[in-house]
């Protein structure tokens, strides 16, 4: 049933199986096409695989089930270096969350838009408590190099 | 060229599937 399998899914994404993980969410799609949980978890998958082309497809493929997914569409267009498309599918969000934000920060600093850049790593900065703020002042600091 | 982080990548995770289990 669905409940032992999303059981089976959660062990191996928390094993970091993710060959295992994806072998599951199809089974649970197979048996419940609409599921937007077992699809979110495959796209995890594939971007965990650094299989970023496969991972954009899916989500291009099942607008049904994806419309939720914009941070991990824009994270693949950001790796795939289509770093527009990553800048279009963010600020085409409504109401992006803390992920978008960082996200866009990166893809800003890509775009050498390094003023627009710091404004978001401040944003961000300003409204995280997490384990990357040394990170995130690293990357401020190349921010504001570059800005010299 | 100065270090930079990809941040974002720590972000891409599985959603809770406490309702799910
Ligand atoms: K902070």
């Amino acid at each position: 049933n669905l409940s032992a399998l999303f059981t089976e899914l959660n062990k191996h994404g928390q094993n970091g199986d993710y060959d295992r993980a994806i072998k599951v969410t199809n089974k649970i799609l197979k048996a419940a096409p609409g599921d937007k949980k077992a699809f979110h978890c495959k796209v995890i998958c594939l971007i965990q695989q650094s299989d970023f082309r496969q991972a954009l497809k899916v989500l291009q493929d099942n607008s049904n089930l994806s419309s939720e997914l914009t941070f991990e569409k824009a994270y693949c267009q950001y790796r795939l270096n289509a770093v527009r498309d990553a800048l279009s599918t963010i600020r085409d969000t409504i109401n992006p969350d803390i992920k978008l934000k960082e996200l866009e920060g990166q893809v800003l600093y890509r775009l050498e838009e390094y003023e627009d850049c710091l404004d978001v790593y401040r944003d961000v900065i300003k409204n995280t408590s997490d384990d990357y703020e040394e990170e995130r002042h690293t990357n401020l600091s190349a921010v504001t190099a570059a800005l010299q | 060229k100065p270090l930079f982080f990809d941040i974002a990548f720590n972000h891409v995770e599985f959603p809770s599937l406490e309702d799910k289990v």
